[in-house]
């Protein structure tokens, strides 16, 4: 190590105080920032700049930019360009002009067959795209036109599971999450019984619930969380919400990966509606302007069973309105 | 005597695969085993080092370091010699893609090439687990970690007078991020964070960007990037820099930020460690398990909970002495001569020393 390594500026250091665990940490560090938010100390306005400056100053296609776009940053680089610059000091300049003129016809004959192989390239992509728009326009899971017509979704309640699940995860050797956890209600009863969890929901506002339950909820996406976690990272899971609205294909892959972040003997939770019951539903719209439809308890058992999961169980809701099938990792 | 002769792309100088295999042939050599350095290309500095790989005679196992699409890898996969893979991570292509297309189709080619060569090779060395869960995807299940050697010794020139007019004109928390500019190392999202922390916890601060360019078009965007936001002289795109340089940015800083998208390892982190600096890093791919507990990890690129993670570290002394232990902690675990143990065993157990 180096010898003479300084140390660096520490106003306002805290030499001697206890050093908390790294969750404990970025829980104060969350907080902090939730607070200077809430104060106005960071401006919404630079906040929201920043998070679209790069994609101002970066070409075409390089900040995810859409298959259109690509496309167009293709077309300009598909012209070749014939006209080489003179650059140089004199002599050389005159030699590249000479080399240049006489070259100009054999260079001119091959980048037209370049330009055009480009051409006929770029063409059959945008015929292409225009059948990926029109398929996709014919699904309910990509149409823009379903998704802007979905109404405000209800966040969903499942804490009538609370004793359920606290039962199956009070076990847990490592972290549950709860996704999507909608209001935050069932996560909140997992915490007070002592249970390590945290939330995933993209609709809600992750800042609120967590304030308002005391408890760690991320905006995101429950398909692409479970993407970012590792095999065999999580003591528990339950599913619920998305569970009755993602398309058929997301529900399977949504499984799937849930089992294979789960750690053995971990539980898995999938609380749904019957699809039976989904029907007389109060809120019609939003199930039927939901890209999948809820599926039977039985078929989620057979899911769990296909993912690698042991010892399926379900368990029906008085009412018989909903279910949880509950499975472990073998 | 048993053979193991090494392959890979290019050797060059100041380059980690290339140090890297120098120091696997000096520890294998030191074991009784024939080694030799065969290469695609040879800068011509290092001729004495390696020899092309047209010129090697064959018949002995092979240990192919994979890193990019050459040539090289295409005549790996058509040998029929015991094969093991040193896996060092390609870099998604499509970080490059739209800056630098060339070396896209590069790695987009590594990565064909390594999916052909993988389920044929004999056993697997891998930087850290990601990256030997991408061999174990690419078809090598027998894959073992060994940590790519990283030499402490090389490490702790000072350029003095750099040293001190970095000090001298110090005016607040300093950043530094040691990488090159590259879409994957995410210096633009450095700057944007760094912008917010100028903005509201220290207008005094300075961010400190070394590292050599490998895609233009993306040092121009940061460039427009940090003019966009007026960021002026408080960012320094330092380029690559010499050791002492180096060693002088490292001595100055207060806090190491990575905020990489992709890193098959990250071996500026432990250089930051042995320097005594605490490391904010985002925990993407192999970047937590390269610093341990020795780090305070973002689970989201949030720019403001970057700000707060290094105000924190900046400020608050008893987490800052922590994380500097524990660093040295880490430094320890990546020593050479542990490095050199795992190698042995791992080779050992491939059964090809013999």
């Amino acid at each position: 190590m180096p010898t003479d390594a300084t140390e660096p500026g520490s106003a306002g250091a805290t030499a001697g105080s206890e050093v908390p665990d790294a969750r404990t940490l970025m829980a104060e560090i969350e907080a902090d920032v939730r607070a200077k938010r809430r104060s106005g100390e960071i401006p919404e306005a630079l906040e929201r700049e920043l998070e679209g400056a790069f994609a101002a100053v970066a070409p075409p296609g390089a900040t995810g930019a859409g298959f259109d776009t690509v496309v167009d940053q293709a077309a300009r680089h598909a012209i070749v360009d014939y006209d080489v610059p003179l650059v140089g000091k004199r002599p050389l300049r005159m030699l590249k002009r000479a080399v240049k003129t006489l070259t100009a016809w054999y260079l001119i004959f091959v980048g037209r067959q370049l330009v055009a192989f480009a051409g006929t390239t770029l063409r059959a992509l945008r015929i292409l795209g225009g059948r990926v728009d029109a398929l996709e326009r014919r699904s309910p899971a990509t149409d823009t036109r379903v998704q802007l017509a979905r109404a405000p979704a209800e966040l969903d309640d499942v804490s009538g599971w609370a004793e359920f699940c606290i039962t199956e995860l009070k076990a847990a050797r490592a972290r549950v999450v709860h996704a999507e956890c909608g209001n935050g209600a069932l996560l909140d009863a997992l915490v007070a019984a002592g249970i390590d969890a945290y939330g995933v929901d993209p609709r809600l506002d992750a800042a609120r619930v967590s304030d308002a339950h005391r408890v760690e909820a991320r905006t995101e996406e429950a398909l692409e969380h479970f993407a970012s976690v590792p095999d065999g990272d999580l003591g528990g899971i339950v599913l619920s919400g998305c569970v009755d609205t993602l398309v058929l294909g997301d529900k399977v892959e949504l499984v799937e990966q849930a089992a294979r972040s789960l750690a053995a003997d971990g539980a898995l939770i999938v609380i749904g509606r019957d699809p039976r019951a989904a029907d007389s539903e109060a809120d019609a719209i939003a199930l039927d302007l939901a890209p999948g439809r809820p599926l039977h308890a039985a078929t989620w058992a057979h899911l769990l069973a296909r993912a690698g999961c042991g010892d399926v169980v379900t368990h029906a809701e008085t009412g018989a309105r909903g279910f949880a099938v509950v499975a472990r990792r073998s | 005597m048993p053979a193991l002769h090494q392959f890979l792309p290019a050797l060059a100088p100041r380059d980690a695969i290339g140090a890297h295999t120098m120091k696997v042939r000096e520890v294998l050599r030191a074991h009784g085993v024939e080694s030799e350095i065969f290469a695609g290309e040879v800068h011509r500095d290092l001729r004495s080092e390696a020899r092309s790989y047209k010129d090697w005679a064959g018949g002995t196992p092979m240990l192919y370091h994979a890193a990019i699409g050459c040539a090289l890898g295409d005549w790996i996969a058509h040998r029929d010699e015991p094969l093991l893979l040193d896996y060092h991570n390609i870099t998604p292509p499509e970080f490059f893609e739209a800056w630098n297309p060339e070396t896209g189709l590069l790695l987009a080619q590594g990565r064909a090439q390594l999916a052909r060569v993988a389920p044929r090779a004999h056993a697997g060395l891998a930087d850290s687990h990601y990256n030997a869960c991408e061999l174990v995807q690419f078809g090598l299940s027998d894959t073992t970690v060994v940590p790519v050697f990283i030499d402490p010794s090389r490490w702790g020139a000072i350029d003095r007078e750099c040293r001190d007019q970095l000090r001298r004109t110090k005016r607040g928390t300093d950043w530094l991020f040691v990488g090159r500019l590259a879409a994957n190392k995410a210096q633009h999202d450095l700057v944007c964070a760094f912008a917010l922390y100028r903005s509201v916890w220290d207008p005094g601060a300075r961010l400190w960007l070394v590292g050599g360019t490998s895609a233009g078009p993306y040092q121009i965007a940061l460039e427009g990037l940090i003019e966009r936001l007026d960021l002026g002289d408080s960012v320094r795109l330092a380029g690559s820099v010499p050791p002492g340089e180096l060693g002088a940015y490292f001595d100055a800083a207060d806090v190491f930020v990575c905020l990489s998208d992709h890193e098959g390892f990250c071996v500026p982190v432990i250089e930051s460690m042995w320097w005594g600096k605490p490391v904010v890093a985002y925990a993407a791919t192999a970047v937590p398990e390269t610093v341990g507990d020795a780090a305070v990890l973002l689970e989201h690129k949030d720019f403001a909970a970057v700000c707060a993670a290094v105000d924190r570290v900046a400020h608050d002394r008893a987490l800052r002495d922590a994380l500097v232990e524990r660093g040295h902690g880490r430094v320890d675990l990546f020593a050479p001569e542990r490095t050199a143990d795992t190698l042995l065993r791992a080779l050992g157990h491939a059964g090809v020393l013999g």
